[in-house]
């Protein structure tokens, strides 16, 4: 569904994404992972069309994502945001009706719409906060709220960027499934996380970035390697395959942590 | 204050409230509660100039306006009205209300599609440069003494002055076939403070008589309402307040922002081109003939976005006709409370609506916990 072929991102002489060729079929939920400023953030964009990749190109249905027109491209992928700087008052549900922008006509939304921004925020657990002021809600309701837009877009394609920064343990598992759920629908998912335990617990395939490359891409068990991740985040890893998971758990250990910060070297003696 | 606050309160939980819980209620379609607060605004609005029409140094009765306009319109009723009474209506009143209507009007959503596009509730029509160039234009007509196009030469010089800077401002944002909202913000602050100072240096080279053309232009007037210039300016701002409407909901979607909405399929950077281009055309015509009015497209659409809400379906059409209430009434005050003398208008627009507009953001900060 999608490929990217030997795609590269320079801005300003500087490679934010060097070389990288993947490929998402349908169905699938691909976590990328990786530190801050991998590149994870560059690559949704590049994949998503936010950005034109400098060398190689993306392809969505076989066809490039340069030759789709912004309406064309906004029926076929969705993406949610880091976070969404509204300013205008909108309420909850408003806000999710915009996700059905790409599928209307000059008459605006049909009652069909609306039954599809309830069912949305019924699946994110927002239905009751339908009439509330978008910008008076909490971080993690915020991002129910844009998870919700981008459920209602109903797009093939579904970008999540960072989709559980701000949402607690039971919401963050809730929107996974979500995702989850989505796949097995048949849509492709792609989602930057940067919990490794739940990228192993709800992803087909791990891509992990590093210093602008593609460093590995394949299943949990096959990419999360105890050598790799020490490698790639510089902290100690320890993997454990329990038996009742059927997936790699993943424990830190601050065995390399980060330099003793210097302003506090002069308090020691 | 209070009067105006108990006047918000009232209207928003008596008159309007009753539909706009339907309209927020997805399972009911927008259409029907939406319309209703509309006609409610319209009706205010033919009310607020059948009354206005009539006041002024020579009274004329709401029964006598109606017939007067009836009978232009062939319908005749059983009311006697004066050849006088009929005169001063159409030559001198009628002409004023109609021209403070589309000048407020075009004000009022030329503000609303700005705040619209730049995504932040302070912006207004000024900010772009179209009043400050128009300035510009009008007041190199006055001092270098253009009078090739007759009475049309001011006019022209302003509407022209108007849009030729907001190009400008447009041309300099753009970079790599981008425009950046803060770019655009900022190179409108710069080209305004530069027709700012063209204005200051040709008021201070310019003479005694034409000073005072100036500072009359600067604080804006209806005293030129003529139905010859009506006539003309009527087109563009019609045209473009119709144009206006169909970005309704693409203005809804630039609200979260450039990168979002092209996600959801918007051309953003086509889009306010054109918004931007239709709210110059529109601000430009109103200033052309009526001198700078400030606060109209400040309030207008803040007002109606707190008693609507920002869904600019509703705020458009609203704002528009918002504008043109406020402005009615506040040319109905600039020329009778010292009558026989006029007080110049920006100077009402500004006097009412700067303290105004303080308490609109000081109760948007109680409720809200921010301006919006």
């Amino acid at each position: 569904m999608l490929e990217a072929q030997n795609i590269s991102l320079i801005l300003n002489n500087k490679k934010l994404i060097d070389n990288v060729s993947l490929k998402v079929a349908h169905g699938e939920l691909l976590a990328i992972i990786g530190p801050n400023g991998a590149g994870k953030t560059c690559l949704i964009k590049l994949l998503s069309g936010d950005l034109e990749a400098s060398e190689g190109r993306v392809k969505l249905f076989g066809k490039a994502l340069t030759d789709y027109s912004i309406k064309q491209l906004a029926q076929t992928r969705s993406v949610m945001p880091q976070s969404s700087d509204l300013n205008f008052p909108f309420n909850a549900s408003q806000v999710v009706l915009f996700g059905r922008n790409p599928h209307l006509d000059k008459k605006g939304e049909s009652l069909a719409d609306l039954e599809i921004v309830k069912s949305a925020l019924a699946d994110t657990e927002m239905l009751g906060f339908s009439q509330r002021n978008y910008l008076t809600l909490s971080g993690g309701e915020k991002a129910r709220v844009n998870l919700a837009r981008v459920l209602a877009q109903r797009a093939p394609l579904v970008f999540l960027d960072e989709p559980i920064s701000h949402v607690d343990p039971r919401h963050q598992h809730g929107i996974l499934r979500l995702a989850k759920a989505l796949a097995n629908g048949g849509a492709s998912v792609i989602v930057v996380l940067h919990d490794l335990n739940l990228a192993a617990a709800y992803a087909d395939k791990i891509a992990i970035m590093h210093q602008a490359k593609l460093r590995a891409i394949g299943t949990p068990d096959e990419v999360l390697s105890e050598s790799l991740l020490e490698e790639v985040f510089q902290i100690g890893f320890k993997r454990h395959d329990y038996p009742e998971l059927n997936h790699p758990f993943l424990m830190i250990l601050p065995k390399h942590t980060h330099a003793e910060p210097s302003y506090m070297t002069g308090y020691s003696g | 204050m209070q009067m105006i606050s108990d006047f918000i309160i009232r209207s928003k939980s008596f008159i309007l409230s009753p539909f706009l819980g339907d309209r927020m209620n997805p399972n009911k379609s927008k259409n029907i509660s939406g319309n209703i607060a509309l006609s409610v605004i319209a009706v205010m609005l033919v009310l607020i100039c059948l009354i206005s029409v009539g006041i002024g140094a020579f009274f004329i009765p709401l029964d006598k306006t109606i017939a007067i306009l009836l009978s232009k319109l062939g319908i005749a009723l059983p009311i006697e009205f004066t050849s006088r009474e009929h005169a001063v209506l159409i030559a001198i009143r009628l002409p004023r209300v109609v021209m403070g209507v589309l000048i407020g009007g075009a004000l009022g959503v030329s503000g609303t599609v700005i705040q619209g596009v730049f995504r932040n509730p302070l912006a207004s029509p000024g900010l772009i440069g179209v009043s400050g160039g128009a300035a510009a234009g009008a007041t190199i007509a006055i001092v270098l003494g253009f009078t090739a196009l007759g009475i049309w030469t001011l006019p022209a010089m302003a509407f022209v002055g108007g849009l030729g800077t907001a190009m400008l401002v447009y041309r300099f944002a753009r970079r790599g076939g981008q425009a950046e909202v803060t770019t655009l913000l900022l190179v409108g602050i710069a080209v305004n403070a530069l027709m700012g100072a063209v204005v200051s240096f040709l008021s201070f080279v310019s003479d005694d008589a034409e000073l005072r053309s100036i500072v009359f232009w600067m604080m804006g007037s209806l005293s030129a309402s003529i139905w010859k210039f009506i006539w003309v300016i009527a087109p563009f701002i019609i045209l473009s307040f119709i144009f206006m409407l169909r970005y309704a909901r693409t203005l809804n979607l630039l609200a979260l922002g450039d990168a979002e909405a092209r996600h959801l399929g918007v051309d953003t950077e086509r889009a306010r081109l054109q918004c931007l281009a239709l709210a110059s055309i529109a601000t430009g015509a109103a200033v052309s003939v009526a001198g700078v009015i400030g606060f109209v497209g400040l309030v207008a659409p803040h007002l109606f976005r707190l008693i609507l809400g920002p869904d600019h379906r509703l705020l458009l059409p609203a704002s528009a006709m918002g504008g043109a209430i406020l402005l009615v009434l506040a040319d109905l005050f600039a020329r009778t409370v010292v009558s026989p003398a006029q007080l110049p208008l920006g100077l009402v627009t500004a006097l009412v609506g700067a303290p105004f507009f303080l308490y609109l953001i000081e109760r948007t900060r109680r409720d809200h916990g921010g301006v919006a």
